[in-house]
């Protein structure tokens, strides 16, 4: 649909927020438990595997954080993608009428 | 601290470059996954334009730049962690080493390090010249040598370790500067899960509105749609709210009438539509036949009086843009309110209530006498700012008889009351001074909300061809802050001579007004302005045209209106 400046390929947009979605998904899915199963036992009682210990949850929030991030970008785009094809759906009911006499 | 020797033995420094490997792993997956969202958001801008489109390029940029920010951080923790591997596996083998050589030598070592000699065997007493006691104090300080020689090896392993740690600390501290998408307040996650709900009043709903952030609201939207007719949100946020509920109830009434109409094809084009069967006839067919004919017809003509309705609505707000007009009220039962001028600034606010057969698909007429005062208010006061908002907030009766009931007023009243403290509360600066306008039964609304335990928090009401309002006098009505014996000079009625509705005032059923005293009589004790008289008209000279000429540009009550509106006082 076209209105003034603004154009948009709904269809185009809706892939967008799949697109947006399944790496939202992706990113979520990135599982950095493995990094820190070995350091607790192979040093273990060091100052740094008491401190990489303490990260875990950093890291793992930090690239959860990016994930939550795309996915409110992904439900934005298929929020607007539903928002633009109802306006368009309703003006085509309402222009129907009178195209078709 | 020193590591134990035990535990520095089952130490396997090479572990933290396995760590590194995974965190390369996930920043690099990570990468690849924010390039794929900034690709995709390219990829759209060829054939997406506008301000969205921009938005969300700008937010993708915004999401790389924070994804970029934690694959940075991963990869610095990487690094960290290869560093650390390499210095502590370095001092941990050559502590090792040192402890290794003690033991060779015969030395006892502790699991802290303390080192103890060997007793002199018979081979060093003879080449100390038999002196056994010096043959031992040799192996003793060579046992301190050595200890001072693993325990410098152990401080090396336990800077490593603690040069190690503190890298990692810092680069772990890098993750916690990015922020996730930011929780809602508890108090709006309480009412999105239903454990809780807005506040009741419009003060402390407007306090507690003014207080969340643009996501806030929106889930609160997005949790009840109808939200934007709270009273009490600021004229702006109703405005925005409701301009999108009013677009998801026209859609969903399409919807509706679509799904009604695939249901009976034919009918909607009159074809092969059920003949009402002969009253007598006993053709149960026939007969089930035509009532669910009916029955879809009375749903249909249900969904086209809303579309119709909403229609209304969409080109009244979309009219003009000066003064903006807003939508301050829109539900799906025929209920909106739309305010010209933003009310939450302007000097003067005054609220029309309209009567007997207004419905929302004629809003538009009721707009056009709101922007008759408001211009009417502009000549009586020209430096003050005036919004004048056309309030269909209650189900008007849609017949004279009906007019004669009072339920249709009493279930408006508390309506009416909530919406002026919500434009109380939302008003902006200095109070502006707050008038209803009630138009025939619209007075009778006003009144009811007024009298008995009600109180309505405005500085004027104005009955404008009022059929009574139930209240024998002006001192029946309670205006917030007005003590009673002053509501009089508070309260404005006029009534045209040829106007058949004031005499309905005067028409007593069973011994009492159907509606109470008439406000203009002199008995009611308010304050009366002049209208033009109109023509006069058949039934006892009056006419009901002249019921809907008060608004007319030259009538002399539009110019009075527009200076009781501007809080000149009404005219002498």
């Amino acid at each position: 649909m076209t209105s003034g400046e603004m154009a948009v390929d709904t269809a185009a947009l809706a892939r967008l927020a799949g697109a947006l979605e399944s790496a939202a998904g992706a990113i979520e899915k990135i599982d950095t438990a493995p990094a820190f199963r070995g350091t607790a036992e192979g040093l273990a009682g060091s100052a740094t595997a008491a401190a990489y210990a303490a990260g875990a949850d950093l890291i793992e929030a930090g690239v959860r954080a990016i994930g939550s991030r795309v996915r409110v970008m992904s439900q934005i785009a298929a929020a607007n993608t539903a928002r633009y094809d109802d306006a368009e759906a309703r003006n085509r009911s309402l222009l129907a009428p009178a195209w078709g006499g | 601290m020193r590591p134990a020797l035990t535990q520095l033995r089952g130490w396997n420094p090479q572990c933290l470059n396995g760590s590194a490997d995974e965190l390369a792993r996930a920043a690099a997956e990570l990468d690849e996954q924010i390039a794929l969202v900034v690709r995709g958001v390219d990829g759209v801008l060829d054939i997406w334009h506008g301000d969205a489109a921009r938005g969300a390029w700008d937010r993708a940029v915004e999401e790389r730049s924070a994804g970029n920010r934690i694959a940075m951080a991963l990869l610095e923790t990487s690094s960290s962690l290869r560093r650390g591997a390499a210095t502590i596996e370095s001092a941990a083998a050559h502590a090792i080493a040192v402890i290794d050589g003690a033991l060779d030598e015969g030395f006892a070592v502790s699991d802290e390090g303390a080192v103890t000699a060997p007793a002199a065997g018979p081979g060093l007493t003879v080449a100390a010249a038999g002196d056994a006691a010096l043959a031992q104090r040799v192996l003793d300080a060579r046992a301190r040598e050595l200890a001072e020689d693993i325990a410098r090896a152990l401080d090396e392993v336990a800077l490593a370790d603690s040069r190690t740690a503190a890298t990692l600390t810092d680069c772990l501290a890098e993750f916690d500067l990015v922020p996730g998408e930011r929780a809602p307040d508890p108090r709006v996650q309480d009412i999105v899960d239903g454990r809780s709900t807005l506040p009741a009043g419009a003060a402390e709903l407007h306090e507690f509105w003014t207080s969340l952030t643009g996501e806030e609201k929106d889930a609160l939207f997005a949790h009840d749609r109808e939200v934007g007719n709270r009273d009490g949100l600021p004229a702006a946020d109703k405005d925005r709210y409701n301009r999108i509920h009013l677009e998801d109830l026209q859609t969903r009434a399409a919807a509706a009438l679509d799904a009604v109409n695939a249901r009976h094809p034919g009918w909607g084009a009159g074809e092969q539509v059920p003949a009402q069967p002969a009253s007598n006839s006993r053709d149960e067919k026939a007969w089930k036949a035509w009532a669910e004919y009916n029955a879809w017809r009375g749903e249909r003509e249900l969904l086209l009086a809303k579309i119709d309705e909403y229609g209304a609505v969409h080109r009244a707000i979309d009219a003009g843009s000066a003064p903006p007009r807003l939508l301050m009220g829109i539900d799906g039962d025929g209920r909106a309110a739309i305010a010209l001028g933003n009310p939450d600034l302007a000097d003067n606010v005054a609220t029309l209530v309209p009567g007997t057969g207004s419905h929302l698909a004629g809003i538009g007429g009721d707009i056009d006498r709101s922007a008759r005062m408001l211009d009417a208010a502009t000549r009586a006061d020209p430096l003050a700012t005036t919004s004048v908002v056309t309030w269909y907030g209650y189900n008007a009766p849609q017949s004279i008889p009906e007019a004669g009931l009072d339920r249709f007023a009493e279930r408006g009243a508390p309506r009416l009351d909530s919406f002026q403290d919500g434009l109380r509360a939302a008003h902006q600066g200095q109070a502006a001074h707050q008038v209803i306008v009630g138009h025939s039964y619209g007075s009778t609304v006003i009144g009811t909300a007024a009298v008995g335990d009600g109180s309505l928090d405005v500085d004027e009401l104005v009955f404008v061809g009022s059929p009574g309002v139930n209240a024998e006098h002006v001192s029946e009505l309670h205006l917030d802050g007005v003590n009673a014996g002053d509501v009089g000079a508070h309260v404005y009625s006029t009534a045209a001579r040829w106007d058949p509705v004031p005499y309905l005032g005067d028409a007593t059923l069973a011994g009492r007004h159907v509606h109470g005293t008439n406000p203009t009589d002199p008995d009611f004790g308010g304050r009366v302005f002049a209208s033009d008289p109109g023509d006069p008209g058949p039934l006892l000279g009056t006419n009901p045209r002249v019921h809907s000429e008060y608004w007319d540009l030259r009538n002399r009550s539009l110019e009075g209106m527009g200076q009781i509106i501007a809080g000149m006082g009404g005219p002498s």
